[in-house]
Order: structure tokens, then C-alpha cells, then sequence
């Protein structure tokens, strides 16, 4: 081991930049569909459908525009949104997660190992009370970390490509074409998704330059309601967990609370799940996206009946 | 009801309880609610959120790699405490789907 860092540290450092700028972009943006926007109400609820659409998330060096950026000497540090997201909200991580740093050179690459914890999506990890490791075969198994964020991954996913409307003659096209997608090997049409490589001065003073280059995601467009001109918008999912089971962190029923205290839902939700919604936040303000849609998705009534009767 | 179609029945909802969530290709499970907009400085500010911390954490990482030799390092967070560590790794560490390997790509026979 070479260092130790305690989050105390970690908390007190503080470097000031600017906004970004945009260096390329790539991939296409359908435009949501603003029916979704809707006030939560019975009649509205709608069944989160499964829509299998081509995803990335290629580690940063293997990013073939991030190669090529380093080829140039562009910048000193890579990394995509969210292995930077990570390290940036570290202090508020309570699940165990790992970088790994690729010194080459005079340049610094922040990598992900495959299958790497810091792309699923976590559920009340901060929560006083967080949800715990269930032994083998114990009815509780569904309730620990690993599977609610399979769960919550999964929801994640499918929400983003639901409420899109994909019309091939309303998308918005980038510069450049998706640099991960292959037509000629996926079963699956592309996502909506714009990649925007985007440069961030993180020099401390003019002698010695430092600039970092991050992979950025955005997911899709809608028109401004009263200028018209297009926004661009990232889009996440927030699942309820059962607010009667261990690790809830005394979560409120979406179902009943939503519409008439929406602002309660939501302090709860950023006390729950501080480190999910901080990273989330900060990729989208590392993307300059204008709007972060964030959906409530349910247990369906059906299920949810037998769900939570039966704790 | 009687005490043996009560079990049984709990028996039943409790296996189709977790049937509903342990298996996420049943797509009838979940149901949005409802979508909130937000503009992201507006949460940030909320949750208390800083970027100028976030950006000192990666400033003060990066340093520490450039300060040291040319390779490999893993920055893990303890899976207890509140606390980050550097190690340094052998070149080639995780390794199993990074470039070098595209000729034995090719070779792999098809699924």
C-alpha cells in the first residue's frame, strides 16, 4: 500500500474551474416524451416496459476518441463521467468501489474494471440503517445491496430508453456517429445518447498547465417551453425500496406521498441515496445538461399488493 | 379461512413475491409514477453538493500518480471505513478484456 487517505481529508480539499469546454461529440439524441411529466396519478401509472437498445460503457482507455485525445496531448488526466462521478463524491460512498490508474507517460488514465461496482446503481446506500448481506437462501436475499442494485440497474436502463419518443425523423444528430456502436454486429438499435468530450482546466497555476478530458453522457432533447430551442437533458431512475423493510432509511409510500408532498419524497430520497444522486448530478452538470429527469418507478399494484402485504 | 389454506396461501404470495423481483425479466413488476425535472446546479445546491471539492479530490489522485513512477495503481475505497487507498499493481493487472487481446478475439470460435 503507498497511501492512506480518510475522508476528512478528502472533504476539505477544494480546487475552482470553470464550466468546460466541448472538445467532440458523438451518438444522437431522441427527443422524451413530455407526456411523462405528468402529475403521479393512479389512472397515469404506467408499466415500466423493457426496451432493449445498444448501451456503452466503455472504460476510458479503450475509448477510441479519448486514444486518440491522448494522442495529441490534449489534456494530462482522462476518464469517463462515471468513474469521475465516483472519485469526486468519494466522501459520500459508503459500498466499497475501486479505480484503477494507468500512469503512462506524463498522463493519467482513470480506468474501470469490468463489471465494476461503480456502474451499478445503488439503493439507500446511505441510509442510517442500510440494507444488509442476507445469508444464503434467506427471504431477505431480494432486500441486500447486490440485488437491489441489479434491480435498480436494470430499472435505470429501461427507463431511459422508455421515455424517449424514437422517431427517425425528430432526433438530434452530433458531429459525429456513435464511435461504439457496430451495425453489422448488434441485434439491437442504438441507444439515445450523446457522448460530448469535454476539457476542464484543473491547473493551479499558468507555469504548470494540468487539464483533464472526460467522456460526458447526455440522453436526450426536448424543446424549451417558452424559447423553443432544444435542451439537452440526462435522465434517471429512482426505485422505491419497500419502506417497511430493513435498510428503508424510513422512506415514505410513494403511492400515497408523491403528488402531496413531493418535496418530503424527495429530501429523503437525497438523504438515502446521497452518493447515487450526487454522482448523478454531477455528471450532468460535467455535461451541461440543462434538465436531470429523474423518474419515481414502483413495485406494479399487482405485485406490489402481494409485496408489501406479506412483510 | 382456515389455518391451512391461510399458509398456503402466504406460501403461494411469498414465492410469487419473490419470483416478481429475483427474476427481472418479468417486465410487469414496475411502474413509473411520475418524472421530475431538475436543473442539476439547483440540486446541487440542495443536497449540499460541491464541485470545486469533487474537482480537489481528482487533482489531489492525479498528483499522486504523476508524482510516482510510470504503471499500474488501484485507488480502493475500505469497504468499512470512510477512507481511500493507493496500491500499485503489476502491468497487465485486470487485464481480460483490454487491447493486446484482439488477435485471441478472433481466434475464439463463435456462441
Amino acid at each position: 500500500m503507498l497511501e492512506e487517505i480518510d475522508f476528512n481529508r478528502l472533504a476539505k480539499l477544494n480546487l475552482d474551474t470553470d464550466d468546460g469546454e466541448d472538445l467532440e461529440s458523438y451518438g444522437f439524441l431522441y427527443y422524451y416524451d413530455r407526456s411523462f411529466d405528468k402529475q403521479a396519478v393512479k389512472a397515469a401509472e404506467r408499466k415500466l416496459n423493457v426496451v432493449d437498445r445498444a448501451a456503452y460503457n466503455v472504460t476510458t482507455s479503450s475509448d477510441p476518441v479519448i486514444q486518440e485525445l491522448a494522442e495529441k496531448d490534449e489534456a494530462t488526466i482522462f476518464a469517463t463521467d462515471s468513474i469521475l462521478s465516483m472519485l469526486m463524491c468519494a466522501p459520500r460512498s459508503v459500498y466499497p468501489w475501486d479505480i484503477v490508474i494507468v500512469r503512462q507517460g506524463n498522463k493519467v488514465f482513470l480506468d474501470k474494471r469490468d463489471n465494476a461496482t461503480l456502474d451499478m446503481v445503488t439503493v439507500n446506500e446511505n441510509a442510517a440503517d442500510a440494507p444488509m448481506d442476507a445469508s444464503e437462501g434467506s427471504k431477505d436475499a431480494i432486500n441486500q445491496p447486490s440485488a437491489l442494485a441489479e434491480e435498480a440497474t436494470y430499472i435505470n436502463h429501461n427507463f431511459a430508453n422508455q421515455v424517449m419518443k424514437e422517431n427517425e425523423n425528430q432526433k438530434v444528430e452530433m458531429n459525429n456517429e456513435n464511435p461504439f456502436y457496430n451495425p453489422t454486429e448488434e441485434t439491437e438499435p442504438p441507444a439515445s445518447k450523446a457522448y460530448k468530450y469535454r476539457r476542464f482546466d484543473l491547473s493551479l497555476n499558468d507555469e504548470d498547465p494540468v487539464h483533464l478530458i472526460v467522456r460526458t453522457e447526455i440522453d436526450a432533447v426536448q424543446k424549451n417551453a417558452i424559447s423553443g430551442e432544444d435542451q439537452f437533458l440526462t435522465v434517471k431512475a429512482l426505485n422505491e425500496f419497500d419502506h417497511k423493510a430493513q435498510g428503508s432509511g424510513g422512506a415514505l409510500d410513494w403511492r400515497t406521498k408523491l403528488t402531496s408532498q413531493r418535496g418530503a419524497v424527495v429530501a429523503t430520497e437525497m438523504k438515502n441515496n446521497s452518493c447515487k444522486l450526487a454522482r448523478w448530478t454531477v455528471q450532468s452538470i460535467m455535461a451541461r445538461a440543462d434538465v436531470m429527469k429523474l423518474g419515481y418507478v414502483s413495485l406494479n399494484f399487482f405485485f406490489g399488493c402481494f409485496y408489501f402485504d406479506q412483510m | 379461512m382456515y389455518p391451512s389454506t391461510f399458509f398456503l396461501g402466504v406460501f403461494i404470495l411469498t414465492k410469487c413475491r419473490f419470483v416478481s423481483r429475483a427474476n427481472p425479466k418479468l417486465n410487469d413488476r414496475h411502474v413509473i409514477l411520475g418524472v421530475v425535472g431538475w436543473k442539476p446546479r439547483d440540486f446541487a445546491q440542495q443536497m449540499n453538493l460541491s464541485l470545486s471539492n469533487g474537482w480537489g479530490i481528482v487533482r489531489t489522485i492525479a498528483d499522486m500518480c504523476l508524482k510516482r513512477e510510470e504503471g499500474k495503481y488501484v485507488l480502493v475505497k475500505d469497504p468499512n471505513k470512510p477512507m481511500l487507498r493507493l496500491y500499485e499493481v503489476p502491468a497487465g493487472s485486470f487485464e481480460d478484456d483490454g487491447e493486446g487481446e484482439v488477435l485471441e478475439e478472433i481466434e475464439e470460435p463463435e456462441d
